[in-house]
């Protein structure tokens, strides 16, 4: 039987195929993106999220017990239901970032489950650690993965993003509530008190 | 050479002549050209990598943030009684028609400040206090929306990455992130604001109202005995 015998241009054909289907292997078998993006939304996210972290804590320290069943009509969130709802929302959309679902949260009913300022700062300081975790966790390439619960073409970025704006939101009707109720934010305070210096 | 010392040229051209080697060679030729295209990171430059567009559409998903917060907040601002807007919930803070001129002059002066022309007369100073009429405010913030929306949405991936001048937000990216946060904090404040003076939020009572009529439409019905 005859052996077939292949030529030089046969050759190199099958060597420059044979490294450009490792190449794609490659690229297969590790995460797609391994080039730095232009911008990555996380870092900035997280220092954000921390300085809300921070802020809504110190809110909540500052507004007296007896001020969180305050509300500023019937029908509209209470101080403590506000901070609670922060801290639900947090932990619900860390959840669908793909976390594991925080333990013992139960969704319904968890606005109104307790006006209690220790237990609420508590749920506040808990809910923005576990967001954090969420993000933090995110390599730039999970910011694309689909987040169709939030809209046919949302993403987890977009997630993230309503993670950083929905906070945003309530901690500007927080400082509200706080400065009606004759509470002064405590880092306005501190401004204050460095300029008066 | 050859297995049996024929140059191998030669044998080359009985191979070549044979059809279905000639199709063989072409498409292995083929596979690696276009494999070799879609690789790029493989067959890049060491050190060099490729200039990747960012993982999420921050533009985008700004400009649709910002949309929102536009909506919100100009309903607002229409819902809000004139005589309203000096009102305020303590003395030294911001009264309701300077929320406003807050948020506008964050969208023309932060959004100047990611590289976009800045809005010709624009001055910083006193703008919050130049005017509470309710028709001037409106009209200040639906322009100032418009221009931080175009501006952004005018931005490259590549502007993204550029620095600014502002410790806080070390990049363009960065300080989009921040428009976009800075613009919804006051409307959750203004949304407080209107509370405070009765003022239901209109897209809460519109979804109050299609609550009531769906529910009379479809009353309770009472439980069989």
């Amino acid at each position: 039987m005859k052996k077939p015998h292949l030529s030089l241009p046969v050759i190199l054909a099958l060597a420059v195929s044979c490294v450009a289907s490792r190449a794609v292997a490659q690229a297969s078998s590790q995460p797609a993106d391994r080039t730095p993006p232009s911008y990555d939304m996380k870092p900035q996210s997280l220092l954000d999220l921390d300085d809300l972290h921070k802020k809504f804590v110190s809110l909540a320290q500052a507004i007296p017990a007896d001020k969180y069943t305050w509300r500023p009509a019937p029908g509209v969130r209470s101080v403590s239901e506000v901070f609670l709802h922060v801290a639900g929302q947090n932990l619900r959309f860390a959840s669908d970032l793909g976390t594991t679902p925080a333990p013992d949260f139960k969704s319904d009913g968890y606005e109104k489950s307790t006006t209690d300022k220790t237990k609420i700062i508590d749920q506040l300081n808990q809910s923005f650690d576990y967001a954090h975790a969420a993000i933090e966790k995110m390599a730039n390439i999970d910011f694309r993965k689909p987040a169709t619960k939030y809209g046919p073409d949302a993403n987890a970025g977009d997630l993230v993003y309503l993670i950083v704006t929905h906070t945003h939101e309530h901690l500007g009707q927080s400082i509200a509530y706080a400065r009606v109720n004759g509470i002064v934010p405590p880092w306005t305070a501190a401004q204050a008190q460095k300029q008066g210096q | 050479m050859g297995e049996n010392g024929a140059p191998s040229g030669r044998r080359f051209d009985s191979l070549w002549g044979d059809s279905s080697v000639k199709k063989l060679c072409l498409a292995l030729l083929a596979f690696a050209i276009i494999h070799a295209g879609t690789s790029g990171n493989a067959f890049g430059q060491a050190g060099q990598p490729a200039a990747t567009s960012a993982a999420y559409g921050l533009q985008q998903g700004a400009v649709a943030e910002l949309k929102e917060a536009q909506r919100e907040l100009v309903s607002l601002a229409q819902a809000m009684p004139a005589e309203k807007y000096t009102w305020r919930p303590s003395e030294g803070v911001r009264s309701v028609a300077e929320v406003y001129l807050h948020v506008a002059a964050g969208n023309f002066g932060l959004t100047a400040l990611a590289g976009v022309p800045p809005k010709p007369g624009f001055k910083f100073q006193g703008y919050e206090k130049s005017t509470t009429d309710k028709p001037q405010i409106i009209a200040q913030l639906n322009e100032s929306f418009e221009f931080a929306e175009n501006g952004i949405s005018s931005l490259s991936d590549a502007d993204l990455a550029k620095p600014i001048k502002w410790p806080d937000y070390p990049t363009v990216g960065d300080l989009i992130l921040h428009i976009v946060a800075h613009a919804h904090e006051h409307l959750g404040q203004s949304i407080a604001y209107a509370r405070m003076n009765g003022v239901v939020p209109p897209w809460t009572a519109a979804a109050q109202e299609r609550a009531a009529r769906r529910q009379q439409a479809n009353p309770p019905t009472r439980p069989q005995d």
